[in-house]
Parts: structure tokens; C-alpha cells; sequence
């Protein structure tokens, strides 16, 4: 076996140190970019590379000379730095336009373009006393859906002219800010994502007026419906009436109605609790910024002296949204014989019956859990409710009593949801109550279908009534039973304090309405031969021929 | 630029005389007619047609039909030593780097004008949105073009094409999957600013929806600018290497 002498030249030396040198402020210089300031890691590579650099200049002075002064580290010296200067160039002018926000919407129905009613409530930006902030929370995985997001929020801005500005925020690198929306407004989620907020003179977010962006996947619609509720929050209270046993708006049970109470505080409307006996004793009158009063299952009955508090109210273009359960007790709350009950007849031509809904065909577990079979949309309240392909949308009520609506109405009125053909009002109470037995009695009992919820509305003072024959259906325990009944009190809401007609977004707007593709199975098959066979074979068959008049050649 | 007139012509004329040229066009139209009636099945009775599929099938399958395009342009005159012949006419680096990109490009408008019959067959039988296909024909044009100035770029440090078509649709695939750069970066800043970075970037989320953003075409367009400039100075670099 040969041995091969290793010989180490001043060469090799040299060139080990220009390789140090070259990693060194490479390496350094990388740090600084990494880290944005100069720190102790970045000093070291920096004095490895110098070192390298005078290890590399002491061994081969030749080459280092030649490196700063030959022609080709003169040509490629200017090369580098004018393709740097290029690249500076393009990306100023990048900067530059994505900042201008110039876009060409090209998509039929104009989905990226504000359309009209935006404008007009940006109008209502412009003229704010505060700044409105859009803050989304996008995790770094998101950042596509951020992207899209951003092609509607930037147009925003542009058109507000910068007083609603965007702020991205990464809830996993600032979990603190995001702990504080999910204290205010619950979740983060990637459904739940984007939040409005003013903006305070010193530039940080008004956290009392965070508002949540609904995503129902039109983000214009999203976007301005929730702006909208920002410039109209606190113009709007709604009072829960708490005399007469109802149930607690701030009571975190199943049995209370705090979850709804939140959920109405969200929307940008101001809660807070009425005791209409004490209002009546003091001869009072409920309060002048009341835009409805809440009824949440009253178990006993209003004075004469109440009634005329309400009827006042109402007189003066009030809203009250009235959730009856059925009390077993024949003095309870608009049973037979209730003045209120009769007062609602007389006025507004509806009222609740003493019969208990019994359904076996639109029901849950037992023919007692009524769910919506037929439902009206001629107001918005029904609109949402027990939508095709959507059983979630269904409205369920336990024990549900049936309601009577006037065909020859003093004011307008009419149903909203009704239980089916093969139901009927159970009157037999007792038995009901007793042993929870019911069966159809022709003679007694009242034939289906029978409405569950009824609306009138007096046009001349704009008073509004909601009457709904369940006084659980959207407490704290039955809420999640079914999406349908919070769109119910939502809407039902929105309805009686006008808040719909001041936020909603017309629709039709920003859909592109495209049909849905109908081909017949021939002309299918005819377009997949043109496509997968004759058009692709034609350029093959080109090539071959290309192919053998070359071999010729 | 009567230079690089007659370079590019010389270039189109190699394309359309070429078998190569012809399979990779059978291959191209094969894929796109997959797809195309994929969607068309998919989507009878349920929903309207995608008006951007075939572009946005398209900014996936550039990753491997630029190159094709472009790994012969610079390479195999290298390899000849045909180049050195085109260096000492009377021609700038400019003229040859412009005439080869000009053919490329061309070529590619070519095959894709081609895929407009899909949308001539849709508007025959359903009633499409033809201005958001167009907005996303307009994006995938310019994003090709970028492709194929980084494809030439390549071709232009080496004299290998497999090389030079392998560097290609390595550094394209990186672009490509930088728009996913989320998924694997824990930063979310740094995630966004190389997702800025990426080809599909620009395209996903502008051009693929209908909106077309003068930011995105900046972007292809100083891509291309650039990747011609350094190809122009790699082979400016032969004379004086």
C-alpha cells in the first residue's frame, strides 16, 4: 500500500479563507435580516468573515487583488448591482400600486365593487366622530383566506377614504389580544374571524365597541351590515319585563335567558330590565327609548292598570314580543278570560287559545314537541326559518299553545308559523297536565292546523306585536335545541324594533345568479370526444406527420 | 429589433417543426379536456361551471410544461456551440435573450388561445361568466410568462436541458408551493411575505376570482423583467468568462 503525503499549500489556505470570509458575512448579514437588529450572533459571523478575510489576503495577495480589481469582478460586480437596482425598482412599483388599490372587477355580478347601499352607509363613516377599525384574526395557516378577505376590507378603506382601516392579527403569536375578544364576544374561530371596532384618539381599539362580522359568505353583505350596526349601536334598547315571574335575562342557568340577552348586546342593542307593576303603581309610562319590551313566559296575569301602560306604549308606535307558555293554572297568563288576552283580540286580532298543540307529523320526540310545518315569509320574521335542505332551521317548541288569528283584523296581522294538517289543540288541560295524556276529542278538542306564532301591526302607530305560543324556546337550556328558534327571536326582534329595516342589506345584490349547467347525456358524450379524443389526436397525429417528413429529410 | 424579429421567427419556426413541440401540445390539450370534462360532469344539475378552471389547472401544470418549453432555447445552443456564433453576429445579447422568450411565449399564447373552444362549448350550451374567464385567462398568460422567463434563465446557466428543465420546475414548484408557505413556516409574518413572493399567489386569490389587481400585474411583469435581465447577463457573461 502507497501512503499519499498530504501537502497543505499557502493556496489552500487561501482559498479556506476566502470561503470564511464568504460565509461569515453572509451569515451575518442573513442574522441581521432574521432578527432586524445587530446582535451578538451576528457580530461573531461578522468577525469570522473579517478573519477569513485576512487569513485569505495574507496567503494569497495575488487573488485578492485580482477578486477587486480583475475585469471579471468588474463585470460581475456591475451585473449584481444593477440587477439589485432592477429588483429595488420592481418592487418600489409594486409597493407603490398595491398601496393605490387598482383593481378591475371582472366578475359578472360585481363582486368585488361596493355597491350603492355600502356607499351610503360609508357616508354614515364619513360623518362619525371616530375612526371604525376591521381587525381579523388569521392564523398563519390562513393566510389565503386573509388574502381574500383583504380584496373586500382594502376596498373599505379606499372608499372611507382611511377612515375604516384593516389590522391583521396572528392569534397564536398575540394571544393576549385575542383573549380579549373572546372575553367580549366569545370564540375565534375560522367562521367567526373578523371584528369591527372604533378606533380611540390615541390609535388603539375601543374594546367596549367591538362588534362581531357575521360570515355567511358575502362579505360585502357581512361587512356593511355589521359597520351598519356599529354606527346604529346603543340607538336601540330593548327592555325585559321581570314583574310578573319571567324568566332572567341575566341568569346563567338552563332556565335563564342570559345567552339571548348576550347575544342581543352583540348585535349593537342595549338590554336592560322594566318592572311594569312598579311603572303602573307610580303611574309611570315605560321608558321613551324602549324599542320593544320583552315578555319571556310571564306566569301571572297584568292589572288593568298595566294594560293601560302597555297600550300607551304602544299607542306611541311600541313593539312588544310576547312568549306565552301554556300556564295550567286558569288564572295564569292570557288564559281565557285574561283582560290582556282580550285586549290583544280587540286591537290587534290575536290572541292565545286554551288548547295545547298536538302533532304527530311535524314533531320531535313526542307529538308535544311541535316543530314548524308551514311558514309564512310575508314579513321578515319568517324568511329564515325552515329553509330548503336546512332541517336545522326548523323551529322546535316544547309544549306549544295554540294562537288565534283574526280574519277580520282591526289592524294588519297574520301567522307566522303553523303546525300541520294532521294536528289539533288539545283542550282537555287537566288531563294533559295531570297525566300527560292526549287524545283528538271531535266534539272538544280543536281541529289542525293552528298557527304557534302570530305578528300584527298597527301602520297608523306603528305599533308591532309578536305573539309566540312557547315562552322556553330560546332559554339558556333550549336554545341549541334548534338553529331555527334563535332565528325566530332574532329576526322576531329585528322585526318589532325596525333594526332590520335600518341594518339589512338588500339582497340580490353582489350574487352572480349563474344557472346551474343542464346538459343532456348526448351532448355530453359529443363534447368529451371533442375535447379528449379529436382535439388532442388531431396535434398528435400533426406531430407524427412533422416526425416521418423530418426521418425523410 | 429587427434582430430579435429574426430570432423569433427562426425560434416559431423550430416550435411548429418540431415533433417534440407537437406531443408536448397533444399532452398539454389531453390534460386540459380531462379536466374540463371532469368539471363539466361534476357540475350538471348542481351548480354553473368554474370560470376560471382551465387557467387555474393551468398555474399547477406550468410547473412542468414551461420548462419543456423552455429548457432547449439557450442550452442546446450552448451545447452545439451555436451560441458563440450568435455572440459574434451582429445581434445584441438582448435581441437573442428577447427573439427566444418572444417564441416561448408565443407559443404558449398558441396552446392556450386553443382552450378557448372550451369556453366557445360552454357558451353554447349554459351561459358562463365569460369576463371572470377572462380576467383568469389574462392572470395565467402573464403568470406563464414569468414561468417561462425563469424557465429561460435556466437554460441559460447550463449547457444540459435535463439540467437546465429539472432546475426549472424545481425553482417554479417553490414558487408555486409558496403559496402555501403558512402550512410549514411558523412565522407568520416571514409565511406572508415569501407567500408574496410566490407565482400562485398572485394568481389564487386575484386573478382566479375575477379581479384582476395592477399589484399582481406588476409582479409577472418585473418577474419577467428580471429573469430576462439575468439571463441577459449570464449570457453576456460568456465573453468575458
Amino acid at each position: 500500500m502507497q501512503n499519499e503525503q498530504i501537502v497543505i499549500t499557502r493556496n489552500h489556505i487561501g482559498l479556506g479563507g476566502a470561503i470564511t470570509a464568504a460565509g461569515g458575512l453572509l451569515f451575518g448579514i442573513l442574522l441581521l435580516v432574521v432578527f432586524g437588529e445587530l446582535r451578538q450572533e451576528s457580530l461573531i459571523a461578522f468577525g469570522i468573515g473579517v478573519f477569513g478575510f485576512i487569513i485569505w489576503a495574507l496567503m494569497t495577495p495575488d487573488d485578492v487583488r485580482n477578486f477587486f480589481g480583475g475585469r471579471q469582478v468588474r463585470y460581475s460586480v456591475f451585473s449584481m448591482f444593477s440587477t439589485i437596482l432592477l429588483v429595488g425598482i420592481v418592487v418600489m412599483v409594486y409597493i407603490f400600486l398595491q398601496r393605490a388599490v387598482i383593481t378591475l372587477d371582472m366578475t359578472e355580478g360585481q363582486r368585488f365593487t361596493l355597491s350603492q347601499p355600502t356607499h351610503e352607509v360609508l357616508q354614515g363613516v364619513m360623518r362619525a366622530s371616530r375612526d371604525i377599525r376591521i381587525i381579523g384574526f388569521y392564523s398563519r395557516e390562513d393566510l389565503r383566506l386573509r388574502e381574500v378577505d383583504d380584496q373586500y376590507f382594502r376596498q373599505y378603506e379606499v372608499a372611507s377614504e382611511g377612515r375604516i382601516s384593516r389590522q391583521y392579527i396572528d392569534p397564536d403569536e398575540q394571544p393576549t389580544i385575542a383573549q380579549n375578544f373572546i372575553q367580549r364576544q366569545g370564540t375565534i374561530s375560522d367562521g367567526n374571524n373578523v371584528f369591527l371596532a372604533y378606533v380611540n384618539p390615541d390609535g388603539s381599539i375601543d374594546l367596549d365597541s367591538i362588534m362581531r362580522v357575521a360570515r355567511s359568505g358575502r362579505q360585502e353583505r357581512d361587512v356593511t351590515e355589521a359597520i351598519s350596526r356599529l354606527l346604529l349601536a346603543g340607538e336601540f334598547t330593548v327592555y325585559f319585563e321581570v314583574s310578573h315571574g319571567e324568566y332572567d335575562p341575566t341568569d346563567n342557568s338552563g332556565q335563564g335567558m342570559s345567552l339571548v340577552n348576550n347575544g342581543v348586546r352583540a348585535s349593537g342593542l342595549i338590554t336592560d330590565a322594566l318592572d311594569l307593576q312598579s311603572i303602573a303603581a307610580s303611574g309611570g309610562q315605560i321608558p321613551a327609548d324602549a324599542s320593544a319590551v320583552i315578555f319571556a313566559r310571564p306566569i301571572s296575569r297584568l292589572s288593568n292598570a298595566e294594560i293601560t301602560v302597555v297600550d300607551e306604549y304602544l299607542q306611541r308606535g311600541g313593539a312588544i314580543f310576547i312568549m306565552a307558555d301554556m300556564v295550567f293554572n286558569e288564572n295564569g297568563f292570557l288564559r281565557s278570560g285574561d283582560p290582556f288576552n282580550q285586549y290583544l283580540w280587540d286591537n290587534y286580532g290575536i290572541r292565545t287559545i286554551d288548547a295545547v298543540i298536538v302533532d304527530p307529523v311535524a314533531s320531535s320526540q313526542t307529538p308535544l314537541d311541535v316543530m314548524s310545518f308551514a311558514v309564512s315569509s310575508s314579513t321578515p320574521i319568517g324568511q329564515r326559518i325552515a329553509q330548503e335542505n336546512q332541517p336545522e332551521t326548523l323551529t322546535l317548541f316544547r309544549v306549544a299553545r295554540g294562537i288565534d288569528v283574526s280574519s277580520t283584523p282591526p289592524v294588519n296581522n297574520g301567522w307566522v308559523v303553523m303546525s300541520s294538517d294532521q294536528s289539533f289543540g288539545e283542550t282537555n288541560l287537566q288531563t294533559l297536565s295531570e297525566s300527560n295524556t292526549y287524545a283528538f276529542d271531535g266534539g272538544e278538542d280543536l281541529p289542525g292546523p293552528m298557527p304557534t306564532v302570530a305578528w300584527a301591526w298597527n301602520t297608523d302607530t306603528n305599533a308591532r306585536v309578536l305573539l309566540i305560543g312557547d315562552g322556553d324556546f330560546v332559554t339558556n337550556g333550549q336554545i341549541f335545541a334548534t338553529r331555527g328558534n334563535a332565528i325566530l327571536f332574532t329576526d322576531g326582534l329585528a322585526w318589532l324594533t325596525g333594526f332590520s329595516e335600518r341594518v339589512t342589506f338588500p339582497t340580490g345584490i353582489g350574487i352572480t345568479g349563474l344557472p346551474v349547467l343542464t346538459i343532456d347525456a348526448p351532448t355530453l358524450d359529443s363534447i368529451r370526444l371533442l375535447t379528449i379524443v379529436i382535439m388532442p389526436g388531431i396535434v398528435f397525429i400533426a406531430g407524427v406527420i412533422v416526425w416521418l417528413r423530418r426521418l425523410r429529410a | 429589433m429587427r434582430a430579435t424579429w429574426i430570432i423569433f421567427s427562426r425560434e416559431i419556426g423550430h416550435y411548429l417543426t418540431s415533433p417534440i413541440a407537437y406531443l408536448i401540445a397533444a399532452a398539454f390539450f389531453l390534460l386540459t379536456g380531462v379536466m374540463f370534462n371532469g368539471d363539466l360532469a361534476l357540475s350538471v344539475g348542481i351548480r354553473a361551471v368554474e370560470p376560471s378552471l382551465i387557467p387555474a389547472f393551468l398555474s399547477l401544470m406550468l410547473v412542468f410544461f414551461a420548462p419543456l418549453l423552455t429548457m432547449r432555447l439557450l442550452a442546446e445552443e450552448g451545447r452545439e456551440g451555436t451560441l458563440e456564433l450568435l455572440l459574434t453576429a451582429p445581434v445584441r445579447d438582448s435581441h437573442i435573450v428577447m427573439g427566444k422568450f418572444l417564441s416561448a411565449w408565443f407559443y404558449y399564447t398558441l396552446l392556450l388561445a386553443a382552450t378557448f373552444l372550451y369556453q366557445f362549448i360552454l357558451a353554447a350550451v349554459s351561459a358562463p361568466d365569460l369576463a371572470h374567464t377572462m380576467g383568469a385567462y389574462i392572470g395565467i398568460w402573464l403568470y406563464g410568462g414569468a414561468a417561462l422567463a425563469i424557465g429561460l434563465l435556466f437554460s441559460a446557466t447550463t449547457e444540459n436541458q435535463i439540467v437546465a428543465a429539472f432546475l426549472s420546475m424545481a425553482t417554479l414548484l417553490v414558487l408555486l408551493l409558496g403559496d402555501l408557505a403558512g402550512q410549514i413556516i411558523p412565522n407568520a409574518v416571514w409565511a406572508n411575505v415569501i407567500r408574496q413572493l410566490s407565482l400562485a399567489g398572485h394568481f389564487s386569490t386575484s386573478f382566479a376570482v375575477g379581479l384582476i389587481r395592477a399589484e399582481d400585474i406588476a409582479y409577472y411583469a418585473g418577474i419577467i423583467v428580471i429573469a430576462l435581465f439575468i439571463t441577459m447577463r449570464v449570457v453576456e457573461s460568456r465573453r468575458w468568462r
